[in-house]
C-alpha cells in the first residue's frame, strides 16, 4: 500500500489478489499507480473513504481522485459501497468506475441507478484487460476535470 | 292405464310423439298402435324409458315399470306422490335443490312447452342417489293451457359418475401439473443462476491465466528457448478458446434469463440492422442479400435481434467458401404462424445431423475449417421456444442451408 499521507491518487476495491496485482501492473505502467490503495472488501473501502475505524485519523478532506470498485466483495457488496459513497455529500463528486466481471443487465442498471460514473467490465484476454484498464486510468486522472479541484 | 292412454291421444304437445294429428301416420309408423290398444300397453309396460303421467298439480296418475325400476318405487307408492315430494330430495347437477316451479313437468305445465335432457338427481327409498334425464310433455286440448304433462326419463347415473369421476380426475392432473410445472421452473431457475454464476467465476481465474502467461511472456521471454515461447502460447490460445465459450454460456443463459418485452416490430428492419452491423465481416466478399416479405411480428426486439444476428452471421460464416454468396430471408404468414427462414447458399451440413445444430454447444464443422463454439443456434432456439415458438433447419452439404423459426401468430400478429 502507498502512503496514506499525501493525496491518494486511486482507491482500488478489489478482494482478488491477482486481479488486483493486474491492475495495478497495468497502472504502474501508465505512471499512474503511484499513489495508489488496495483494499480487499467494502466494509474496509467505507472506512476509508469516510474516515472511520481503522482509516479514523485520515481526514475525509483527503478523498481519492478515482475509486475502482469491484461489485462481488466480502462483507459490503460493490453496490452498498457505491450506495453509500453516492448518497454521502462528502462523497458523492468522487468518480467510481466499477470494475467487475460481471455483464448482467441489473448489475449495470443497478450500479447506474446508484450514481456510478463508468462501468467496466473485466476483459479475460490480456491485451483487453490492459486496454480497459490504461485508458479508464488515463481518462478520469488526465483527461476528465473533476468539481472544485485543488 | 287404458284411460290414461286416451288422454295421451288427445294432447297437443307440440313434440308429442303420440299423435292422432300426425300428418302421414304410415310415414310415423303410429297408425297400428291407434289400431291396437294392447300393442299401445305393451309399449308403455315394455319400453326401457321411465314413464309418468301427471295432473295439472304434478301428482303422479299413471307409471310404467321402467319408471318403478328406475327409481326403486313401486307404483303404489308412486302413485301417491308428486314432482315434488320430499322423498325425491331433488337436486341439479351442481347439488342445489330443484324447487317446485324448476322442474321440467311445472314448466311444461306453466309455458307450454316441452323440455328434454334436464338432468336431476333423486334419491332412491335406500337413500342411494341416480342420476336421471328427463323429459316433459304437456298435454293441451285444442290451444287450451296444458292440463297434464307426460314426464319421461331415463338412468344416466354411470354416466354422471363417470363425468364426476373425469372432472376429480382432471382437477388431480391440473393440480400435479401446476405441482410440477412450478418444480421444474424452480430447477430450471437455479440451473440457470448456476451457469450464470459459474461462467462469472470462471472469468476471474481464467483472466489470471492468460494475463500472467502473458506477463512471463513479456518480462521472461528472454530466458524461454522457442519450445518455452510455444507452450506459453498454446496455454494462451487454450485460455483464450476457453473464454469465448464462458462468453457463449454466458450469453445462452442470459436468453433465458430475461423477461420478454414484446411490442409490434418490424422484422425486416430488423434484418437490415443487423446486415449493417455485419457488413464489416464480409467486406470484399460478394454476397447478395435478398429479402423477402418480412412481415411485422409481436416479439421482444432486443432478442429477436440476437436471432438475426446469430443465422446472420452463420450464413455469412458458411458462405465464405462460395465466390459469390447468397442469402435469402424470407416471411410467410400461415394460419397459425409467421414463419421466418434464412437460406444460404453455403458449406450446408448432413440432413441426418440436423438435430443436433440447436443443441448447445454441437458443432458439425470441423473448428479449424469454421470458427465457433457451438452456442449461437441454442441461442436461437432458446429465444424463440420462449416465444412460444419452434425452430428447424434443412441443409445439404456443400450446397447450402436453411434456417427457420416459426413464431405463433395470436403472439406475433400485429395488434392493430
Amino acid at each position: 500500500m502507498s502512503n496514506l499521507q499525501g493525496q491518494v491518487e486511486i482507491l482500488l476495491v478489489e478482494d482478488n489478489p491477482d486481479d488486483a496485482e493486474l491492475t495495478r501492473r497495468v497502472l504502474n505502467e501508465q505512471n499512474l499507480a503511484n499513489r495508489l490503495v488496495w483494499l480487499k472488501n467494502g466494509a474496509l473501502a467505507l472506512d476509508f473513504l469516510f474516515a472511520r475505524g481503522t482509516y479514523a485519523g485520515r481526514g475525509t478532506g483527503n478523498a481519492p481522485r478515482l475509486v475502482l470498485l469491484d461489485l462481488s466483495l466480502p462483507k459490503v457488496s460493490g453496490l452498498e459501497v457505491l450506495q453509500q459513497l453516492k448518497g454521502d455529500p462528502r462523497t458523492k463528486t468522487i468518480p467510481v468506475v466499477i470494475l467487475s466481471s460481471s455483464t448482467q443487465d441489473k448489475d449495470i442498471l443497478r450500479s447506474y441507478d446508484l450514481g456510478v460514473n463508468s462501468y467496466v467490465s473485466k476483459p479475460v484476454q490480456f491485451e483487453d484487460f490492459v486496454a480497459a484498464v490504461k485508458q479508464l486510468g488515463m481518462y478520469w486522472l488526465l483527461v476528465n476535470k473533476p468539481p472544485n479541484a485543488s | 292405464m287404458v284411460a290414461e292412454q286416451n288422454r295421451v291421444d288427445s294432447g297437443r304437445g307440440e313434440e308429442a310423439a303420440i299423435s292422432q294429428q300426425a300428418p302421414d301416420p304410415a310415414a310415423t309408423g303410429v297408425s297400428d298402435l291407434t289400431r291396437s290398444p294392447s300393442l299401445y300397453q305393451a309399449v308403455f309396460i315394455r319400453m326401457a324409458e321411465g314413464v309418468l303421467c301427471q295432473d295439472s298439480k304434478g301428482a303422479f296418475t299413471a307409471v310404467n315399470p321402467a319408471a318403478e325400476r328406475i327409481v326403486g318405487r313401486s307404483a303404489r307408492e308412486l302413485l301417491g306422490m308428486s314432482h315434488d315430494s320430499p322423498q325425491w330430495e331433488a337436486i341439479h347437477r351442481d347439488g342445489t335443490a330443484f324447487t317446485g316451479p324448476e322442474h321440467p313437468c311445472m314448466m311444461s305445465l306453466r309455458t307450454g312447452a316441452a323440455y328434454s335432457n334436464v338432468v336431476m338427481g333423486v334419491a332412491k327409498p335406500d337413500g342411494t342417489r341416480i342420476w336421471v334425464s328427463v323429459n316433459s310433455q304437456p298435454l293441451m286440448p285444442g290451444g287450451s293451457s296444458p292440463y297434464a304433462v307426460i314426464t319421461t326419463f331415463h338412468d344416466i347415473t354411470a354416466q354422471i359418475r363417470a363425468e364426476d369421476e373425469i372432472r376429480r380426475l382432471n382437477v388431480r392432473l391440473e393440480k400435479r401439473v401446476a405441482e410440477r410445472t412450478q418444480q421444474l421452473e424452480a430447477a430450471v431457475k437455479d440451473l440457470e443462476s448456476f451457469s450464470y454464476s459459474v461462467s462469472h467465476d470462471l472469468r476471474a481465474p481464467l483472466r489470471a491465466i492468460d494475463n500472467f502467461s502473458r506477463i512471463l511472456q513479456r518480462e521472461y521471454g528472454s530466458a524461454l528457448d522457442a519450445e518455452g515461447q510455444r507452450l506459453i502460447g498454446v496455454v494462451r490460445k487454450n485460455a483464450a478458446r476457453m473464454g469465448t465459450l464462458i462468453d457463449g454460456m454466458l450469453a445462452f443463459a442470459r436468453a433465458g434469463h430475461r423477461d420478454l418485452i414484446l411490442a409490434n416490430i418490424d422484422l425486416e428492419a430488423l434484418a437490415r440492422e443487423v446486415l449493417d452491423e455485419l457488413a464489416p465481416t464480409f467486406a470484399g466478399r460478394k454476397v447478395d442479400v435478398e429479402l423477402i416479405s418480412l412481415p411485422r411480428v409481436h416479439a421482444d426486439t432486443t432478442v429477436m435481434r440476437q436471432v438475426f444476428f446469430n443465422l446472420l452471421a452463420n450464413a455469412i460464416k458458411f458462405t465464405r467458401c462460395r465466390e459469390a454468396a447468397r442469402i435469402e430471408i424470407r416471411g410467410q404468414v400461415t394460419g397459425h404462424e409467421v414463419i421466418c427462414s434464412v437460406k444460404d447458399n453455403g458449406a450446408g451440413f448432413e440432413p441426418e445431423y440436423g438435430h443436433k445444430l440447436f443443441g448447445i454447444f454441437q458443432r458439425l464443422h470441423d473448428s479449424d475449417e469454421f470458427e465457433g463454439t457451438g452456442i449461437g443456434l441454442g441461442i436461437v432456439k432458446r429465444i424463440i421456444e420462449k416465444h412460444g415458438g419452434r425452430v428447424w433447419a434443412e441443409g445439404e452439404p456443400d450446397v447450402g442451408a436453411t434456417f427457420h423459426f416459426a413464431l405463433p401468430r395470436q403472439q406475433s400478429q400485429v395488434a392493430s
